[in-house]
């Protein structure tokens, strides 16, 4: 369920929560790509229902309002939506 | 909505909804069909467009909001210049082409999180009856009809 992207830059933990279908999430994943990032995400939509009920209370954990895609970088920052400039900052 | 089968199609009942309303679709053609094939997804997945950018139950009545244009469209685009998605803008960004970037999350935080996303889907479908909406012909599926026709914006005692 959890997808790996490999990337020249491993210096971070960087975590996805995405929807395969939404336009902000793709854009997030093609900067990390472009920057080289190494990351894992998981697309919500396509987990099986059960798999949707224990994610969404993750997410609920670190992103109380919600929103897609929320990116956890070293399990305690927290970018929510398409943010090329925190975390071209967070990431260096 | 429920006719439409191709992103063609969805493009030009877009494109008609948004002149007939007074609303922008985004200038940006590449991101603008990325989203339309979000909303074909979920057409084809759901029965309904839903929103490509937040995560449906597959339960009619509890997406309903969530239905594109959703009932959050109007307030963002007034409030941040976009909707969730960006696939609508207010006509100042439309005119002036400005940069737009992700918003807020504007949808009520129980109705994301306060939902079990395991034991809604299918649900409505076993006892479904079908509604039709009078002014436009809208069919939904269901116990009840919705609390407005996502296609035309007629209230619920318009569906027979």
């Amino acid at each position: 369920m959890i997808k790996h992207v490999e990337g020249s830059n491993d210096r971070h933990l960087v975590f996805l929560y995405t929807l395969s279908t939404c336009v902000w999430c793709k854009k997030t994943k093609q900067f990390l790509l472009d920057m080289s990032v190494k990351y894992n995400y998981i697309d919500v939509d396509l987990l099986e229902s059960a798999q949707q009920d224990k994610i969404m209370s993750e997410i609920s954990a670190v992103n109380p309002k919600g929103g897609f895609p929320t990116i956890v970088i070293d399990k305690t920052k927290i970018i929510v939506g398409y943010q090329p400039e925190s975390i071209k900052e967070t990431l260096g | 909505m429920s006719n439409i089968k191709s992103p063609q199609e969805l493009r030009v009942f877009l494109e008609k909804n948004a002149k007939d309303k007074n609303y922008y679709l985004n200038r940006d053609v590449a991101f603008v069909d990325a989203l339309l094939e979000g909303l074909i997804k979920n057409l084809n997945r759901y029965g309904y467009s839903s929103c490509p950018c937040r995560l449906s139950t597959g339960n009619y009545e509890l997406d309903s909001d969530l239905i594109c244009p959703c009932v959050y469209m109007e307030s963002d685009v007034q409030k941040y210049g976009s909707c969730f998605c960006a696939l609508y803008v207010s006509k100042d960004v439309y005119e002036n082409k400005k940069v737009i970037s992700s918003i807020p999350e504007s949808r009520p935080r129980d109705k994301i999180f306060d939902v079990t996303y395991s034991q809604v889907n299918n649900d409505s479908q076993s006892n479904a009856k079908e509604w039709k909406c009078s002014v436009c012909g809208y069919k939904h599926l269901g116990d009840h009809p919705p609390e407005k026709c996502p296609k035309c914006g007629a209230s619920k005692k318009f569906f027979k």
